[in-house]
């Protein structure tokens, strides 16, 4: 037996199910427990110890990527604040007309870092992640045009989380360098930025500014905390345990085998998938959420109720929000902003007005989120596609803005009233459910086969045995629906502004009680746990 | 002071309350009686709740190795003891304590005989945590049963009334015949928990004074020399008796090409029939079981046998 | 001030800028919105604005926006 197995390396991969027995009445409680126990001082490595414990536990040997990464985040962070430093007492005993040359060439250096550090992250990243894809890709265009040059596909073991701490990671020596952050020469603090085990498997991803020193200076466990913090994972069981666990083997026959159903089933698929995954992602969230509240940290939030969005630009404001936060503010508006962008959307201006001319500038940023967003996902065509799609979507959008506006106008339309708002919404929400059907769909072939099967066959006729491959009757459906009309009542009071949590808590004691009692034995007995299902681990953590 | 200790109880009177729905619902979970209608899981090996008590000599646990291949009322009929099997699909060794002690609630067998291919099938540590939980409160193991839930759920005792005719054992009459398959590749490895659910097993099984044999059931996919050699060792370290049929496939009588349904994965009927006469004529040359054959208390055995051997053939 | 409002009501004549302190984070203004905003204010008021100075802070309200300005302007 190796000495990593007798540690334990990479025996529970299924901690990363944070609605598992392992994680909920193991891991945390222990943690929870250590966490209590130790001196004042000591709380934030028990963070700290906790974390690389669970990544140890989940990813074995694979955790030499997290300590690379956050050493590499350490020392590129110390370099760039020295040369930060360096170029501002240079230019401050220049007069002020000598000083362009000499910050110019001081940026090229500090540019220069920043692109190795960045290349090694996200070369690291790619590798990992997209080097078969890539080298996949490689190997067809050979075939295609008649090479028979093979290149051998390597194949790496990911490492859990990578595509987030590796953006979290960036994000840090991002700020570090354009100032927004001092660099932290507290490495263990750093680390637990990095490392902090709720929000490692699949985010929500953070910005040091935020949340490392809310971290670092932890305070003691109080018992409010621990409940909202319970409370709030238990509101994230019943939203995976119940509806997307329930849903996952009928959306897994549906997409396996689509040739087997109807058009009709393909459109029940994509919409299924579509609230499978939003109930798992953001029951997941809950449940790092509630976590980091128990132990007095918080987080920020992952969505905000994206299927009340009226535009797929909202959409995208509410839905993964820290993803669509980091990629604006680090890809998006410096590439936008940048000098050639700037110096285009001066000239495109005078052409084409002030509502236009910035687009071409903001397309091609645009364009380039997009195709990170979608790769970021996963390698894959399909992927590829998804980002099109919604890049397509968007910048039609703004397009087109202005006209729909006139026409409103013109028609005595206001956009703003209820009808016209249910009807923006549940078009934007359609958009989004065939936006998931490329997205889960196996390859960017079957889904447009499915997609063109739905519209060209919009049937729901199956066989008696694949129906039965759905592993879905009557009852099943009944739940869900009861379920997710819970959900949306709670995200109506919410998206109103009032909090569900707040007026639970002024509740007397016996109503309080009762309520916790009914969504505990709710999901006790809706949920699609036990030897009749399949453990499903949360989607995003394979990102 | 005071808020600390007012937080203290309330947080001890959640928890008691939870506990106390946790009994209600599970006594309105618990299926009320053995049978596929009532709601009952694993509808062969429950049978056994069903047996007039201390009427089976011989309690056969383990997994799909084990319902495939041995056959309680062919022992009956060629050697007169009564056996039953409690296996079930992928029985891990935790459920096999359990269903050791449900099967012993009402019966005093004279020999266990366990299937070694539970010895590899891997326990986590959240399911041996779970283990006693679940015992506790079958809510959890039952909760799927709302969806036909009956009125007498709420207010009848379980009354376990239905008796399984082939007491345990899964018939299976189609033929797809072993080609070449991999033997089962990993090193035989036990690990901690396994091993102390089988400790757990052997000493249940010493207190009772009931002797425990293990065997391997033949099988050309789940087993290996690597499995052997564990297996062996494992029954030399509970003190219990080991037997390997898949050494013995000639003296069985084994023909891979007719007597398997999967592919040598498991036996059908043809070659459960043979894996059984052979085993039988074993148990009765090593262990003193008794014959019932032409006592009156025992018909029901002549007559299942009757009827299912006569399906078989 | 009032040019501010007059190059905000240009872009999105749909929205009362004067009413909303929440620009940014109840989503009126969209990314593609805000390019077009930062183009004009920086041609209008002569000030470079970077990337880094493009967060809710700054763009909430006409208020914020304003100081921004008026920030990036003595900063020269």
């Amino acid at each position: 037996m190796a000495l990593s197995e007798l540690l334990f390396a990479g025996r529970s991969p299924l901690l990363v199910a944070f609605f598992s027995v392992g994680y909920l009445f193991m891991f945390l409680p222990a943690v929870a427990l250590a966490f209590c126990l130790a001196p004042r001082r000591a709380r934030r490595m028990v963070l700290l110890g906790a974390s690389y414990v669970f990544y140890w536990l989940v990813s074995g040997t694979l955790i030499a990527y997290l300590l690379a990464t956050t050493l590499s985040a350490h020392y590129f962070g110390l370099w760039l604040d020295r040369l930060l430093r360096g170029r501002d007492e240079a230019l401050k005993a220049l007069p002020r007309d000598q000083r362009k040359p000499l910050r110019a060439q001081w940026q090229r250096k500090i540019r220069g870092v920043v692109a190795l550090a960045v290349v090694l992250h996200v070369g690291v990243l790619a590798l990992v992640k997209y080097s078969g894809f890539f080298l996949g890709n490689v190997n067809a265009l050979m075939e295609a045009v008649g090479l028979s040059l093979r290149l051998r596909i390597p194949a790496y073991l990911q490492p859990l989380g990578i595509s987030f701490f590796t953006l979290q990671a960036l994000s840090y020596i991002l700020d570090v360098c354009r100032g927004t952050q001092k660099a932290d020469d507290n490495l263990p603090r750093l680390a637990l930025f990095i490392a902090f085990f709720p929000q490692i498997v699949e985010g929500p991803i953070c910005r040091y500014g935020d949340t490392a020193a809310r971290l670092w200076d932890v305070g003691p466990m109080n018992l409010d905390d621990v409940k909202l913090g319970l409370q709030r994972i238990l509101y994230g069981a019943m939203k995976k345990v119940v509806i997307a666990d329930r849903l996952n083997r009928m959306v897994g026959a549906l997409f396996k085998t689509p040739d087997a159903y109807g058009g009709g089933f393909v459109a029940l698929a994509a919409v299924c998938y579509t609230v499978q995954l939003y109930m798992d992602f953001s029951g997941s969230m809950d449940a790092v959420c509630g976590t980091a509240q128990m132990f007095g940290v918080a987080m920020p939030e992952n969505f905000q109720r994206p299927f009340f969005a009226r535009t797929i630009s909202e959409f995208w404001q509410r839905w993964h929000i820290t993803l669509g936060a980091w990629l604006r503010d680090y890809l998006f508006y410096p590439i936008s902003t940048s000098g050639p962008m700037k110096a285009l959307t001066l000239k495109a201006r005078k052409r084409l007005g002030n509502h236009y001319g910035p687009l071409l500038a903001g397309a091609a940023a645009l364009f380039l989120v997009w195709l990170c967003n979608g790769l970021w996902h996963g390698a894959g065509w399909n992927y590829i596609f998804f980002g099109m799609y919604h890049f397509a979507l968007i910048l039609s959008g703004s397009l087109a803005a202005p006209l729909l506006r006139a026409a409103g106008d013109r028609l005595r339309i206001d956009g703003e009233r209820l009808p016209w708002r249910i009807a923006r919404t549940l078009r934007t929400c359609a958009l989004v459910v065939i936006g998931e059907l490329f997205f889960r769909a196996e390859t960017l072939g079957a889904g447009l086969h499915m997609f063109g099967r739905m519209v060209s066959d919009f049937s729901f006729s199956a066989k008696t045995a694949a129906l039965r491959e759905l592993h879905f009757d009557r009852y099943d459906a009944v739940i869900v629906l009861v379920t997710l009309a819970i959900v949306f009542a709670v995200s109506l009071v919410n998206e109103r502004g009032a909090s569900v949590r707040a007026w639970l808590k002024a509740r007397p004691t016996a109503v309080r009680w009762a309520l916790l009692y009914a969504l505990i034995f709710y999901i006790l007995i809706f949920g699609a746990y036990g030897h009749d299902y399949d453990a499903v681990i949360p989607l995003y953590a394979n990102y | 002071m005071r808020q600390s200790v007012k937080s203290a109880l309330g947080c001890a009177g959640f928890i008691l309350g939870l506990v106390a729905l946790l009994a209600l619902f599970s006594r309105v979970a618990l299926p009320k009686g053995n049978s596929a209608a009532d709601g009952m899981p694993n509808v062969p090996a429950s049978g056994i709740d069903a047996e007039p008590p201390g009427t089976i000599d011989v309690i056969f646990v383990g997994d799909s190795e084990c319902y495939y291949t041995f056959m309680p009322l062919l022992l009956w009929r060629e050697q007169g003891f009564t056996s039953y099997v409690c296996a079930t699909p992928s029985q891990t060794l935790n459920q096999t304590v359990r269903w050791l002690r449900r099967a012993c609630k009402n019966q005093s067998p004279k020999l266990i005989v366990l299937e070694t291919d539970a010895l590899y099938t891997g326990i986590n540590y959240g399911d041996a945590l779970l283990d006693p939980v679940e015992r506790a409160f079958p809510l959890l193991e039952h909760h799927n049963r709302w969806k036909d839930l009956r009125w007498r759920d709420f207010w009848a005792e379980p009354e376990y009334r239905h008796i399984v005719r082939d007491k345990g054992y899964v018939y299976n009459d189609e033929t797809v015949a072993f080609e070449t398959a991999a033997a089962a590749e990993d090193d035989g490895y036990v690990g901690r928990l396994r091993s102390a659910y089988l400790r757990q097993i052997g000493d249940y099984c010493r207190e009772h004074g009931i002797p425990l044999l293990l065997v391997s059931a033949p099988s050309m996919v789940t087993w290996s020399d690597a499995r052997l050699v564990s297996a062996s060792r494992a029954a030399q370290s509970l003190g219990a008796d080991y037997l390997d049929l898949n050494a013995l496939s000639d003296e069985i009588g084994l023909d891979w090409r007719n007597d398997t349904f999967d592919q040598g994965y498991h036996l059908n009927v043809s070659g459960a029939t043979k894996a059984t006469t052979y085993f039988g004529q074993y148990l009765s040359r090593h262990y003193s079981l008794p014959d019932h054959r032409g006592d009156k208390a025992y018909k029901a055995w002549n007559k299942a046998a009757k009827k299912a051997l006569k399906d078989a053939i | 001030m009032e040019e501010l409002i007059a190059i905000l009501e240009d872009i999105r004549p749909d929205i009362d800028f004067a009413a909303h302190d929440d620009l940014i984070d109840a989503h009126l203004l969209d990314s593609l919105s805000i390019l077009s905003l930062v183009a004009q204010l920086e041609e209008t008021f002569d000030i470079t604005i970077p990337a880094v100075e493009i967060i809710p802070k700054n763009l909430n309200s006409v208020e914020a926006m304003w100081a921004m300005i008026r920030r990036l302007e003595e900063a020269g």
